[in-house]
């Protein structure tokens, strides 16, 4: 009798776990998946690997003040270009901004707010949305009546004009541009939800459920949200890119982060006139990094889409 | 027949020669240096269209005199006329009075306006709309208007007289169509019929520029009017729109989408100075310095003199000018400017330019039990001069003093800085102002630096025992003695921290007439901060 060595067993359940994975690295969105790991570890990590700090000016050699400014004693040498480019340095090498700052450095710090406004904004947005909408679905009668006629009140306000309105209410701050985009979001997540649960509340284990004298805040925990949280992690992919652009936009009118505080849309709103003059780098590569957060959210928005909804999913 | 002409003549000649001569006050008069209008009414049409592009959104309520505010003097200048106004010709310059009088105890002003003169709408002005006016200011400095007041009397619809309580010594300095917008006179009747919010809206006066439309916030257009009393205007259409972004003022002059443009700073005003097609005036009007709302209550850190000493001696304003003004701004040692009727010029004649010395910054922080700064509230710059702000707070932050910059356009922050302590209720906020406005020392001092004082944080008993003594006193030699005493001690305790004299820049394209270096001359009124009047303005048709 044949025996198989322990060795070979191994190999073969090896080999089975490699193409597992292979699979199911093939069905994952690598794409959006890398630029968001990118950014999320640029972000996280920015206070350890960031070369320079991200409010104070890069201090300059005698020599860069002298060919600057002509004179040895300089606080700081205000746009310098990348490192590619003529006059730039490895020491900063996407240059620095008007103020002599590291834009390399403001980047990745400006990824943390831009990353932390985007998700907890969102979050906050989809919490809220998604309990009013299970609400109103379920519930029925007038709890549907009020919640579902602000929810379309709501709707109608132009989302960046309604975001200004309110910032213009509060101070200026990172948790205020948090509390805007939960209240400006909201209302595109409670509208969703309660179609969902509208189908859900008819279905045999809801109904079952209320036969067997389950009360209703226990449905609603079981049975309903998690049934809706499909939909809602759709929702929560495609609205991160739309919030980031709502805080870029807030932050470019002056009503975000508040300077020296550096978040992309507010790197690209404060170096406008730097544009004028030619220095691209200041304009480029904050909107690089909107972009590419923005894409890459809705890339996995699609994705997400597509793997939760049975019939896409089979075609 | 030509012998009784020529008497007819001679007797109207004499009537109106006793009649405009003869003074309406009884009694000792106070020498007054007030500068006669030119008129020139044989003008040519007006033609063309002058776009300004201003710097900060626009407040319609800019548009009405009576709660005049902040940056309004500019439209006033467009749509309203005063009885007399700061002018090329001087401070004092009559406009739509002819003749004025204070007596020699200065507890009456009289005035007498022009004959004929009338609104937009046809109707007559008269000294009931004067009277009008002063009574339902509630702008700029109106409680010491109205405190001081004692009664308006009406002679006839061409003179007027005001009664105070008291020596009024200061009333032409409010009056005049700079320190308050009382002098701006309104029209009664349309006023009363229409309310404020319409008046708002639609405003009407008796200025050189007729009210066409608004887009509240964004852009004011008016249309010349001819029958204007001194002159037509030369322009047929101004549109002042407001356009915050420097980027787009440049834009906007590059492209001829504008004419006439303000602000030019910082990042762009280099590239300005070197077109060849554009004409620029440094228009030196104020200098900026930092003020402390709430400064004298025990628990804020910039109770402390040496904190706000270590402030000053932290900020590299040699470097600052030039980054922000490419070296035509001049660091400054006061906060009042240096075309202020009596004050001290802060260039080392009278008052030292501030050094900087950012190590003895930290070793007075230290020594105030700061060593290792400390974190305030807000750093709240003039609207749009972030850049410069930042700059600040990063010459702040070198000696450990951290905070972030509260962005307001200009509107809001003037609305806040003009309710003095109200406006800024924390005592943890730096704010960075600049008030450029022809008139005297005294009447800043009066706004800025007094505990009554419509706009000020600062109340300190060795400032009010002075500006006791200036009140009480009518000898004007002793007055200024004393407004430079109290200007002195301000800088000195560092009340105010000033920082540098402001350039404030304007640009002007081809279009404008006349060309060449001649078009200087827009920059002829004292320490204005815009280029009026408007009504001299010509462009290419």
């Amino acid at each position: 009798m044949a025996t198989i060595p322990i060795g070979t067993d191994r190999t073969v359940a090896a080999v089975r776990a490699a193409r597992r994975g292979y699979r199911v690295l093939q069905n994952l969105p690598l794409i959006p998946l890398l630029i968001l790991g990118a950014l999320t570890a640029m972000a996280v990590l920015a206070p350890v690997v960031a070369p320079h700090s991200k409010l104070d000016p890069v201090k300059p050699t005698r020599e860069q003040c002298l060919a600057k400014f002509n004179f040895p004693d300089c606080p700081y040498v205000d746009n310098a270009p990348p490192f590619w480019a003529r006059g730039g340095t490895l020491d900063t090498p996407l240059g620095t901004d008007s103020l002599g700052r590291d834009v390399l450095s403001r980047l990745m710090h400006g990824a943390r707010i831009s990353l932390i406004v985007a998700l907890t904004g969102t979050l906050f947005a989809g919490a809220i949305g998604t309990v009013l909408g299970v609400l109103a679905g379920y519930m029925g009668r007038w709890w549907d009546e009020i919640i579902m006629r602000i929810t379309d009140a709501w709707l109608t306000l132009p989302s960046l004009v309604f975001a200004i309105l309110l910032s213009s209410v509060r101070e200026p701050g990172l948790w205020n541009v948090v509390l805007i985009l939960a209240l400006v979001f909201w209302s595109r997540y409670s509208r969703a939800v309660r179609g969902e649960v509208l189908t859900l509340r008819e279905r045999d284990f809801v109904k079952l459920a209320e036969i067997n004298g389950i009360g209703k805040p226990t449905i609603i925990r079981r049975h309903l949200i998690p049934n809706v949280m499909n939909t809602v992690m759709v929702l929560f992919s495609l609205q991160v890119g739309v919030a980031v652009i709502i805080e870029a936009s807030l932050s470019f009118l002056g009503f975000g982060v508040p300077p020296p505080e550096p978040s992309w849309g507010l790197m690209m709103a404060q170096e406008r006139e730097s544009l004028m003059e030619g220095r691209w780098w200041l304009e480029v590569f904050p909107g690089i990094c909107i972009t590419m957060l923005v894409l890459s959210a809705n890339m996995l928005g699609d994705w997400l889409r597509v793997r939760l909804d049975p019939q896409l999913r089979n075609r | 027949m030509l012998k009784r002409s020529f008497a007819i003549l001679l007797v109207l000649t004499l009537t109106c020669g006793v009649v405009w001569g003869q003074p309406i006050l009884s009694g000792p008069l106070a020498k007054l240096d007030i500068k006669d209008a030119r008129v020139e009414p044989a003008r040519p049409k007006p033609k063309g269209t002058l776009n300004i592009g201003l710097h900060f959104g626009i407040d319609p309520g800019w548009l009405d005199p009576l709660g005049y505010y902040g940056a309004a003097h500019q439209f006033y200048y467009l749509m309203h006329d005063a009885l007399i106004k700061p002018m090329p010709q001087g401070e004092f310059t009559y406009s739509l009075a002819e003749h004025a009088e204070v007596s020699a105890d200065f507890t009456r002003a009289a005035f007498r306006l022009r004959p004929g003169l009338k609104f937009q709408d046809g109707r007559p002005l008269t000294t009931a709309d004067v009277k009008w006016t002063y009574e339902n200011y509630r702008g700029l400095n109106f409680k010491p208007l109205q405190d001081k007041l004692d009664r308006i009397e009406i002679v006839d619809d061409r003179a007027i007289v005001f009664h105070f309580k008291g020596p009024f010594v200061d009333f032409l300095d409010l009056y005049n169509g700079s320190g308050s917008g009382a002098g701006w006179i309104v029209p009664k009747h349309y006023y009363e019929r229409v309310g404020k919010e319409a008046f708002n809206a639609r405003p009407m006066g008796a200025g050189p520029f007729k009210f066409v439309s608004q887009e509240a916030g964004v852009r004011v257009s008016v249309e010349a009017w001819d029958e204007y009393w001194r002159r037509p205007p030369g322009v047929k259409f101004i549109n002042v729109r407001g356009i915050r972004d420097l980027a787009g003022r440049v834009a906007g002059l590059e492209t001829g989408e504008l004419d006439l443009a303000y602000g030019m700073t910082g990042k762009l005003l280099q590239r300005v100075m070197a077109d060849p097609k554009l004409r620029w005036n440094p228009n030196f009007t104020s200098p900026w310095h930092l003020v402390f709302p709430g400064y004298n209550e025990p628990t804020s850190p910039f109770h402390d003199k040496r904190v706000r000493q270590a402030i000053s001696l932290a900020i590299n304003r040699q470097f600052l000018t030039r980054q922000e003004t490419q070296g035509i701004g001049k660091p400054w040692g006061n906060w009042i400017s240096h075309e202020t009727r009596d004050a001290l010029r802060g260039d080392g004649t009278d008052l030292p330019v501030p050094p900087y010395d950012p190590g003895k910054a930290k070793s007075l922080l230290a020594e105030a039990g700061y060593p290792n700064g400390f974190d305030f509230d807000w750093y709240v710059p003039f609207a749009p001069y972030y850049d410069m702000a930042e700059r600040i707070l990063n010459d702040l932050r070198a000696v450990g003093m951290r905070s972030k910059m509260q962005m307001l356009d200009a509107p809001a922050y003037m609305a806040q800085t003009s309710k003095g302590r109200k406006g800024f209720p924390g005592n943890r906020t730096i704010v960075q102002r600049i008030d450029p406005r022809p008139g005297g020392a005294k009447a800043l001092i009066r706004l800025y630096a007094v505990c009554a004082g419509q706009a000020s944080y600062i109340c300190e008993p060795r400032l009010e025992a002075l500006w006791a003594k200036h009140e009480a006193s009518i000898d004007p030699v002793e007055r200024d003695r004393l407004s430079r005493e109290l200007q002195r001690l301000i800088v000195e305790e560092y009340y105010l921290v000033p920082l540098y004299l402001q350039p404030f820049v304007h640009a002007v394209t081809q279009k404008v007439l006349p060309e060449g270096e001649a078009v200087q001359r827009y920059w002829d009124t004292l320490n204005a901060p815009f280029p009026w009047p408007w009504e001299v303005w010509e462009v290419k048709g």
